[in-house]
C-alpha cells in the first residue's frame, strides 16, 4: 500500500490485504445475512443442553441439595468446583482487554472483542453455583449489606464468603461495562449499515448516538485507559478473593497461603486456554482467519506455557510445604491428594496442566491449530480437575477420621454442570449472531501495522 | 448471673397484683400463683413513661406500623382453648411424672399433656438416673401409627363388651372339652400384674408360663441347681475389683444393663478409693462389653468354654483341664488376677448353657464373691422366663392338648427358634388369644387381639430391686381403643373395678403395712407414686450359698461335641434388642454402638476369614446352617473368633409396621433347644456369596485414628505415676487477639473416656429432646444422618484382638469457632455465656460453616424431612423448633435446658447452683460423670474440678479453637 519502510521482524497483524470497507464488512456481513446452518445447529444444541440444565436446577431448587452427592462431611463439591472454574475462565477477558491495553499489546484488538463476551458469560455461568448451592437460594439477598428492618442483622464482613459477592459482582459490572463501551462505535457501525428501520432503531438506541466526531472518539480513548485501570487490579482480586474462600478455612489442604497467586495464575491459565479453544473454532466457522490469526494462537499459548509452569511450581511448592510444615493434617492431606481414593483426579490434573502445556515451547506445535485446540481442551479438563481436586479431596478426609467419607456426583450435578456449558455457548452464539465479533473500529487502528506502520 | 436475671424489680410489685384474677372460673386461683406466672420485671418494658415524647413516639410507630401489618400474611393457627383449664396443666410448664420402662425407674417429661421425653429417675438406688437408648425411644413408640385402633376378633374390630363375651364362651367351652389353658407372658416382675395373673390362673386353672426369646434362664436354672432356688442373680459390681465375663454383655443387653453400668462405671473412676477395676472379657464377637475391656480375648465358644473349665480347674481343683496351648496364658492369668482378689471379684457368663452357668456359679462361691460381688436376687414378685416350660408348650399346643393360649407381651412366632412349630401349635388352640399394641407375627395367628395399653397408658409395679419397688402411671389417656392386659383378665374374670383399684388396694394391704413412715394408705400411695420409687426391706429373702459340686456340669460340658463348618452364634443389639421395639426409627436410626451401623442386621465375620474367602463389607451372604437359612450383608468385624459368624436378632420381622418391615434377616432361627435350655451358639454353617452388594448404612467407614491425637490414653499403672500421663503434650499456643470475655455464667462439659462405654443412650435422649429428624436408610447410606450428638468408635492393634475407643462427638463450642468467621450472614454467632448459637431462621445454607468445622458436627438439612405422621410428631418437643430444608443445625447445649434452669432460679429469687442445669445426653448418660456440665466460673463445680483435672484435654487443641467441650483421658486398667 505505501512504499514506507517496514521492519521486516514486524509481523502483520490482519494477515491478508483488505480495505477498511472490506474489513467492515468482513465481520458485520453476518449480522445481517440470514443465520447459517451451523449457527442453527449450534445453538440450537446449545439451547438444548440449557434447556435441561435449567430443569434440572428447577428440580434441585424445588426439592432440596439432597438431590446432590454431597454429605456431611464434603459440603461443597461440583458446585463450588464449577464455580471457581467458570470464574477463572472468565479471567482471560479482562487480562486481554486491560492489561494488554496498558501494555499497549496491539495484537489484543482481534481477540479481545470475543474474550470480554467469553468473560461476562462465564462469570454469569460462575454465578449460578453460588446462588443454587445455598440450601435456601430465595433468601441469598441477605448476603447483600442492604439497610433493612431485621434490627441489629447484618452481613459479616469477616467472612470470605461476603468478599466473593462484592469480589465477583464488581467484576461482573466492570466487564460489561467494559466490554459494552468497547461496542459502541460498531455498534454505529451496525446501524449506520442496516436498511432495515428496526435494526437502525435498535442499534441507534445502543450505540447511545455514538457520532464518530473526534470529540467522541477522544472521550473512548479516555473512557477506555481508565476502565483498563479500573479493570487491572481485578484481574488480580477477584481470584485472589476467591481463592481466599478456601485459604482463610482452616481445612487442611485449603489453608494455605499460595493460594491468591496459585489461583490467579490458575485463572489466566484457563482462560487462555478456553479462549484457544473458541478462537480456533471462531475463526474457522466465521472465516476470520485473517483477523484471528496463527500469531495470536501462538501468542496465547505462550501465556499458557507460562501461567501453566506457575502453577506446575504452585502444585510443587504445596507439596514441599506440606511436609516442611511438619503439620500432620495438612502432609496427610496431601499424600491423600496423590495417592489416596482419588489418585486418578489429581493425577489427571497433574498431566493436564503441568505436562501438556510444556509442548508449546516448540513453536511448530504452537502453530498447529488442531493440536492447541486439543491441548486447549485438555488445559480446560485439567483446570476443572485442579479444583475438584483442592475441594473435594481436601474436605472428605480432614481431621477426625470417624467422619472420613467418599463423594461421587449424582445426575443432578452433572447435568447442572452440562447447562451451564449450554448457557455459555448460547450466549456465545447469540453475541456472534447479532453484535460484531471482532472490534471493528479497533481492528482498523492496528490494520496498518506491519505495512506503513503510521 | 447474667444481666438478664438481676433485672427484676422485686417483690415490691408483686404486691399489687394480689387479688387480681384472671376470669369468671379462675377467680379462686391462688394470688401466689398468680403473681409468680411471670417472673418479676420480665415485662417492664411495656409500661411506658406517660409523656408528649412518647405519646408521640408511640403515636407515630403505631400509624406508620399499622398498614405494614396488612402486608404480612399471618398463618392461621387453630388453638381450642380450654373450657376449664386443668389447674396442673400450665402452657409451655412441663409436668413431670413418675413411671418404670421395662424396670427401669424413669421420669416422664409432659408438655400439656403429651408425654415427651424419658428420664431416668434418680431417686432409685439401682439405677440411679440412667437410661439406655430403648427407653430413651420408648415414648416414640407410644406414638406408634401403627398400633391397634381397638379389640379384634378373627382379625375384624369390635367392641370390648362383644369381646369379652365371645372370648368368655370360648374359655367355657375349653374347660368343657377338658383342654388345657396356658398363659404366656414374659418374665414379670410387677407383685400386682402376678397377682391378678394369679387369681385368673387359679379361677380358670391356667398355666402360667414366662417365655424371652434371650432368657437368662439357663443362670436361673444354674442357681436352682446350685442353691435349690430359680432366681437370677443380682450383681454388685462396685464391689469387683476384677471382672471376668465370658459372653456376658452386661453393659448393653445383660441383666440390668444401666445398673450394671452405673456400678461398673464408678469402678473406672481411676480416683475411686477403691482403685480401678479390671475388666476381662472372652468372646467370640465383638460386643458393647468388651469393647471397653481391658483385657478382651476373641475367642469361639469352644474355646471359651475350655477356659471357663481351666479356671474352675485352677481355681477349685474340680473338673478336668481342657485347654488348647494359645490358651494358657489367658487361663493362668485370669486364675492369678481372681485368687489375689478373693471376696472382691466377680465372675460372669453369658452362656446359655445351664452346666457353664453351675460352673460360674461354682467359681463365685469358691472366691467367696456371694454377697459381696453378687448374689441370688430371690424376688418375691418375680418369674423366671423359662425356656424349658415354653419348650414343653409348644410340644403340648402341637398335641392338640391347649385349648385356650394367652400370649402377652410375647410374640413366639417371631422369636422362637422353631417358628413353624409355634405357628403350627397355634392353629391347633381353639381360642388363641394375642395381648399386643400392635399387629406382630404371632397377633396375627391368633383368634382373638386384645389390644394392650403401651407402658405409659397403663398402671403397674416393678420390683426393681430386693430393696426397691417402683411404680408405673398412665402419663396420657389411651390414644387408641385399647386395655391394658390386667384389666382385660380382670374383666373377663368379671371383677368390678379398674386395675387402678387393684393396685392400689394390693399396695394397701401388701405394701403399707411394710413401712412405718407413713401413717395412712392414701398417704402412702400418693407418696410412692409421687416418688415413684419405694424402699422396702423383705423383698427378697436370703438365699443359701454354701458349697456345692460342680462335677457334674464340668464333665457335661467338657463333653460337648461341636459342630463342623463356621459357627453361627446371634447376639443382640443393645438398640434393638430383641426386635419388640424394631418399628422404631430412633432405634433404627441409632449406629450399632460397634458397627456403626443403621437399619440393618448382617453376617459379623472375621477380617481373617473375611480376607481367605474375599467377601467384603456389604457383600450379600447366604448364612445357612442345618435348619435355618438367612441372607444379609456381611461386615468385616474386627474382634471376631475366626470361625464364628455373629448375627444380630431382632430383625426380619414380616408382620410389624413400616418402619420394622422386612428389615435384615430373622437370625432367631439358628437358636436352639439343648441341653434343656435355648442357646444361641449351637448352630453350624456355612456362609456363602451370593454375588449382591448392599451398601451397609454406617455412620463411620474409617476405624482408625491414623496415629493422630483424638483419644488420650494412658494404663492405671502409669497413671499412678504420673497423674498426666498420656496428656502431656500440650499445644503452644499464641494469641494474636486479646482473650474473649468471660462474665457471667460460661457453659462448659467435660466428657470422660474412661467411664463412657460407648452405649449410645445419649443419641437417642439427644433426638428426642431436640426434635432431631430421622432420615431414614438410604440418607445414613448417603452419609446425611442428622445426630447432634455421635459416638466414635476406633479400633487400636491387632484385627483379631483390637483396642477400641469410644469418643462421644457433638460441637465443641469452640470459643474460636471456625465456623462463624466464615458465614456470610451471621447465622452462626457466639452468645456471651460461651455457646455457639446456630440461628436458624438467619441461615440460608451455604455450607461453609460445616466445611470449616473440624469436628464435623454441623448437620445440614439435606431436604424436608418426613413429618407427615400427625400422631408420631405429637413426641415433638415444644420448646425446640423443627428445622425446615436448606438449614443447618447441631449441638445448641440444649439451650432450651439452661433457659429453664436459669428461669427456675429466677423465680426462685436464687443464685443458679451447679447441677440446676442437666443437658439431656447428661441426664440419660449411665456412666458414672460420664458427661459433666456447668459453668466454670463457679469454681466450685464439678465442671471447674473436671477441667482442672490432670485428664482433661480438648480434641485438636493445636487448632486454638478452644473448644469448651473437653474430654478426660481413657484409662485402661494395665
Amino acid at each position: 500500500m505505501s512504499d514506507a519502510h517496514v521492519s521486516k521482524f514486524r509481523q502483520k497483524l490482519v494477515t491478508e490485504d483488505r480495505t477498511y470497507k472490506q474489513i467492515t464488512a468482513d465481520v458485520l456481513d453476518t449480522l445481517e445475512a440470514p443465520p447459517t446452518k451451523a449457527w442453527l445447529i449450534g445453538f440450537s444444541i446449545s439451547a438444548f443442553f440449557l434447556t435441561i440444565g435449567v430443569m434440572v436446577m428447577i428440580y434441585q431448587v424445588s426439592t432440596g441439595i439432597g438431590v446432590w452427592g454431597l454429605n456431611k462431611t464434603v459440603g461443597w463439591s461440583w458446585d463450588i468446583t464449577n464455580f471457581v472454574f467458570w470464574v477463572g475462565i472468565g479471567h482471560a477477558g479482562t487480562l486481554i482487554s486491560a492489561i494488554l491495553l496498558i501494555f499497549r499489546q496491539r495484537w489484543r484488538t482481534g481477540i479481545n472483542r470475543a474474550a470480554e463476551a467469553m468473560t461476562i458469560f462465564a462469570v454469569a455461568c460462575a454465578g449460578i453455583f453460588p446462588l443454587i448451592h445455598a440450601g435456601r437460594p430465595w433468601l441469598l439477598y441477605w448476603v447483600f449489606p442492604y439497610p433493612n428492618t431485621r434490627g441489629a442483622l447484618w452481613v459479616n464482613f469477616n467472612s470470605p464468603l461476603l468478599w466473593d459477592v462484592f469480589a465477583i459482582s464488581t467484576y461482573l459490572t466492570v466487564s460489561v461495562v467494559f466490554w459494552y463501551m468497547g461496542l459502541l462505535p460498531d455498534l454505529a457501525s451496525v446501524r449506520d449499515r442496516t436498511k432495515s428501520k428496526m435494526r437502525k432503531m435498535i442499534y441507534g438506541i445502543a450505540c447511545f448516538g455514538w457520532n464518530g466526531s473526534t470529540r467522541t472518539w477522544h472521550h473512548f480513548e479516555v473512557l477506555s485507559l481508565v476502565l483498563a485501570g479500573l479493570a487491572t487490579p481485578l484481574v488480580l482480586s477477584v481470584h485472589t478473593i476467591v481463592s481466599m474462600d478456601f485459604a482463610t478455612s482452616i481445612v487442611p489442604g485449603w489453608h494455605t497461603t499460595i493460594f491468591p497467586p496459585y489461583f490467579v495464575a490458575g485463572a489466566v491459565f484457563s482462560g487462555f486456554a478456553m479462549v484457544c479453544t473458541l478462537m480456533i473454532i471462531t475463526r474457522k466457522v466465521m472465516n476470520w482467519e485473517n483477523y484471528i490469526t496463527v500469531n495470536h494462537i501462538d501468542a496465547m499459548c505462550k501465556v499458557i506455557t507460562l501461567t501453566g509452569s506457575m502453577v506446575g511450581l504452585a502444585y510443587g511448592t504445596e507439596f514441599f510445604m506440606a511436609w516442611y510444615s511438619g503439620n500432620p493434617y495438612e502432609q496427610y492431606a496431601f499424600i491423600n491428594r496423590a495417592f489416596g481414593p482419588y489418585w486418578w483426579a489429581y493425577w489427571t490434573m497433574i498431566s493436564c496442566n503441568v505436562i501438556t502445556p510444556q509442548f508449546f515451547w516448540f513453536k511448530k506445535l504452537r502453530r498447529n491449530m488442531t493440536f492447541v485446540f486439543i491441548v486447549s481442551i485438555f488445559v480446560n479438563i485439567g483446570m476443572w480437575f485442579e479444583r475438584f481436586v483442592i475441594i473435594t479431596t481436601s474436605l472428605h478426609r480432614d481431621f477426625l477420621p470417624s467422619s472420613w467419607v467418599m463423594y461421587s456426583p449424582t445426575w443432578v450435578e452433572i447435568w447442572t454442570f452440562i447447562g451451564t456449558f449450554g448457557l455459555f455457548f448460547t450466549l456465545f452464539f447469540l453475541f456472534i449472531r447479532f453484535l460484531p465479533g471482532i472490534a471493528v473500529a479497533e481492528v482498523k487502528s492496528v490494520y496498518r501495522y506491519a505495512r506503513d506502520n503510521k | 448471673m447474667s444481666k438478664i436475671e438481676t433485672k427484676g424489680t422485686g417483690p415490691a410489685d408483686a404486691s399489687k397484683t394480689e387479688g387480681y384474677w384472671q376470669d369468671v372460673e379462675n377467680k379462686v386461683l391462688d394470688p401466689e400463683a398468680l403473681n409468680k406466672e411471670f417472673p418479676d420485671g420480665e415485662f417492664d418494658s411495656f409500661s411506658v413513661e406517660k409523656s408528649r415524647r412518647s405519646f408521640l413516639k408511640i403515636m407515630g410507630f403505631s400509624v406508620t406500623a399499622l398498614p405494614l401489618t396488612g402486608c404480612i400474611k399471618i398463618p392461621v393457627r387453630k388453638a381450642i382453648p380450654y373450657l376449664h383449664k386443668n389447674d396442673t396443666v400450665i402452657p409451655g410448664v412441663a409436668n413431670w411424672y413418675a413411671s418404670t420402662w421395662k424396670g427401669t425407674p424413669i421420669l416422664v417429661k409432659t408438655r400439656e399433656g403429651r408425654p415427651i421425653k424419658i428420664e431416668g429417675n434418680d431417686k432409685s438406688s439401682v439405677t440411679m438416673g440412667g437410661v439406655d437408648s430403648q427407653g430413651q425411644a420408648s415414648v416414640l413408640s407410644l406414638y406408634d401409627s401403627n398400633r391397634f385402633n381397638g379389640p379384634q376378633m378373627d382379625s375384624k374390630s369390635v367392641e370390648w363388651d362383644q369381646f369379652d363375651k365371645a372370648l368368655k364362651a370360648d374359655i367355657a367351652k375349653s374347660a368343657e372339652a377338658g383342654k388345657e389353658f396356658y398363659i404366656v407372658t414374659p418374665g414379670l416382675n410387677s407383685p400386682s400384674e402376678i397377682s391378678v395373673i394369679e387369681k385368673f390362673s387359679s379361677k380358670f386353672g391356667a398355666k402360667h408360663i414366662s417365655y424371652e426369646p434371650s432368657s437368662q434362664y439357663s443362670a436361673a436354672k444354674a442357681n436352682e441347681m446350685s442353691f435349690g432356688k430359680l432366681a437370677l442373680n443380682e450383681y454388685n459390681f462396685k464391689n469387683a475389683n476384677v471382672i471376668v465375663s465370658f459372653e456376658a454383655d452386661f453393659l448393653g443387653t445383660w441383666g440390668n444393663n444401666i445398673a450394671n453400668t452405673k456400678q461398673y462405671s464408678s469402678r473406672r473412676n481411676p480416683k475411686n478409693a477403691m482403685g480401678m477395676n479390671k475388666h476381662i472379657q472372652i468372646e467370640a464377637s465383638m460386643s458393647l462389653t468388651g469393647s471397653n475391656a481391658d483385657y478382651r480375648y476373641t475367642r469361639s465358644t469352644e474355646e471359651s468354654r475350655n477356659i471357663l473349665l481351666s479356671v474352675l480347674k485352677g481355681i477349685t481343683g474340680e473338673g478336668s483341664t481342657k485347654v488348647i496351648d494359645t490358651n494358657s496364658d489367658v487361663v493362668s492369668g485370669i486364675v492369678k488376677e481372681l485368687k489375689a482378689n478373693i471376696g472382691k471379684s466377680l465372675v460372669i457368663s453369658g452362656d446359655r448353657d445351664i452346666d457353664a452357668q453351675v460352673i460360674v456359679n461354682k467359681i463365685n462361691q469358691a472366691l467367696g464373691s456371694y454377697g459381696s460381688t453378687l448374689n441370688v436376687a430371690n424376688n418375691k414378685y418375680a418369674t423366671v422366663a423359662n425356656d424349658a416350660d415354653f419348650n414343653s408348650f409348644v410340644t403340648s399346643m402341637n398335641s392338640g392338648e391347649v385349648g385356650v393360649a394367652f400370649f402377652i407381651g410375647t410374640n413366639p412366632v417371631y422369636d422362637y427358634f422353631d417358628s413353624a412349630k409355634v405357628t403350627s401349635g397355634i392353629a391347633k388352640v381353639a381360642t388363641s388369644v394375642s395381648f399386643a399394641m400392635s399387629a406382630d407375627e404371632t397377633s396375627s395367628l391368633c383368634k382373638y387381639v386384645a389390644a394392650s395399653n403401651h407402658n405409659y397408658e397403663s398402671w403397674s409395679d416393678t420390683q426393681v430391686s430386693g430393696k426397691e419397688l417402683s411404680f408405673t402411671q398412665p402419663v396420657i389417656q389411651a390414644l387408641f381403643g385399647t386395655r391394658m392386659y390386667p384389666e382385660t383378665l380382670l374383666s373377663l374374670m368379671d371383677e368390678t373395678g379398674s386395675f387402678h383399684d387393684y393396685i392400689k388396694a394390693f399396695w394397701a394391704k401388701n405394701f403399707f403395712t411394710k413401712q412405718s413412715a407413713l401413717a395412712t394408705a392414701t398417704d402412702f400411695w400418693n407418696k410412692s407414686l409421687h416418688d415413684g420409687v419405694v424402699s422396702l426391706e423383705g423383698l427378697s429373702p436370703k438365699v443359701n450359698t454354701s458349697s456345692f459340686s460342680a462335677k457334674t456340669s464340668a464333665s457335661k460340658l467338657a463333653s460337648i461335641k461341636y459342630g463342623t463348618g463356621l459357627n453361627i452364634v446371634t447376639y443382640r443389639k443393645s438398640t434393638t434388642k430383641d426386635g419388640d421395639m424394631a418399628n422404631n426409627p430412633w432405634l433404627q436410626e441409632c449406629p450399632d454402638p460397634i458397627t456403626k451401623a443403621t437399619w440393618d442386621n448382617y453376617a459379623m465375620v472375621s477380617p481373617a476369614y473375611a480376607k481367605e474367602k474375599g467377601i467384603k463389607s456389604g457383600d450379600v451372604v447366604t448364612v445357612k446352617s442345618a435348619t435355618h437359612t438367612v441372607t444379609i450383608p456381611a461386615i468385616v468385624q474386627p474382634g471376631t473368633a475366626k470361625n464364628t459368624i455373629a448375627i444380630a436378632v431382632g430383625y426380619g420381622r414380616k408382620v410389624a409396621g413400616k418402619v420394622a418391615k422386612n428389615l435384615g434377616g430373622n437370625a432367631f432361627g439358628f437358636n436352639s433347644f439343648v441341653h434343656g435350655s435355648i442357646h444361641n451358639t449351637t448352630s453350624f454353617g456355612s456362609i456363602t456369596k451370593t454375588g449382591k452388594f448392599k451398601g451397609l448404612a454406617q455412620t463411620q467407614t474409617h476405624h482408625s485414628m491414623e496415629g493422630r491425637d483424638i483419644v488420650r490414653e494412658t494404663t492405671f499403672a502409669e497413671y499412678a505415676q504420673n497423674s498426666k500421663s498420656g496428656n502431656e503434650k500440650k499445644a503452644k499456643i499464641v494469641h494474636i487477639y486479646p482473650p474473649h470475655k468471660k462474665d457471667g455464667h460460661q457453659w462448659a462439659m467435660t466428657i470422660d473416656l474412661t467411664t463412657c462405654t460407648g452405649c449410645s443412650s445419649c443419641i437417642i435422649s439427644c433426638n428426642a429432646e431436640n426434635n432431631v429428624p430421622v432420615v431414614g436408610r438410604q440418607e445414613v447410606a448417603n452419609r446425611r444422618e442428622m445426630h447432634w450428638m455421635r459416638l466414635d468408635r476406633y479400633y487400636k492393634g491387632d484385627e483379631n484382638q483390637p483396642e477400641v475407643m469410644h469418643m462421644p462427638m457433638l460441637c465443641q463450642h469452640c470459643e474460636n469457632a471456625p465456623c462463624e468467621n466464615v458465614c456470610p450472614v451471621m447465622a452462626t454467632v457466639h452468645s456471651s455465656d460461651g455457646l455457639n448459637q446456630q440461628v436458624y431462621n438467619r441461615c440460608v445454607g451455604t455450607r461453609y460453616c460445616a466445611n470449616n468445622c473440624p469436628y464435623k458436627v454441623r448437620r445440614f438439612n439435606w431436604f424436608n424431612y418426613d413429618r407427615s405422621d400427625k400422631l408420631s410428631n405429637m413426641v415433638l418437643n415444644p420448646d425446640v423448633s423443627t428445622r425446615s430444608r436448606g438449614i443447618m443445625e447441631k449441638c445448641s447445649m440444649c439451650i432450651q435446658r439452661i433457659q429453664e434452669g436459669k428461669l427456675e432460679a429466677k423465680r426462685e429469687r436464687r443464685d443458679l447452683k451447679d447441677g440446676d442445669i442437666k443437658l439431656a445426653c447428661q441426664q440419660s448418660c449411665p456412666a458414672e460423670d460420664g458427661i459433666v456440665f456447668g459453668d466454670m466460673n463457679d469454681k466450685d463445680s464439678k465442671i471447674s474440678k473436671h477441667i482442672g483435672d490432670d485428664r482433661n484435654y480438648a480434641v485438636l487443641e493445636e487448632l486454638n479453637v478452644q473448644p469448651r467441650v473437653t474430654y478426660m483421658t481413657k484409662i485402661r486398667n494395665k
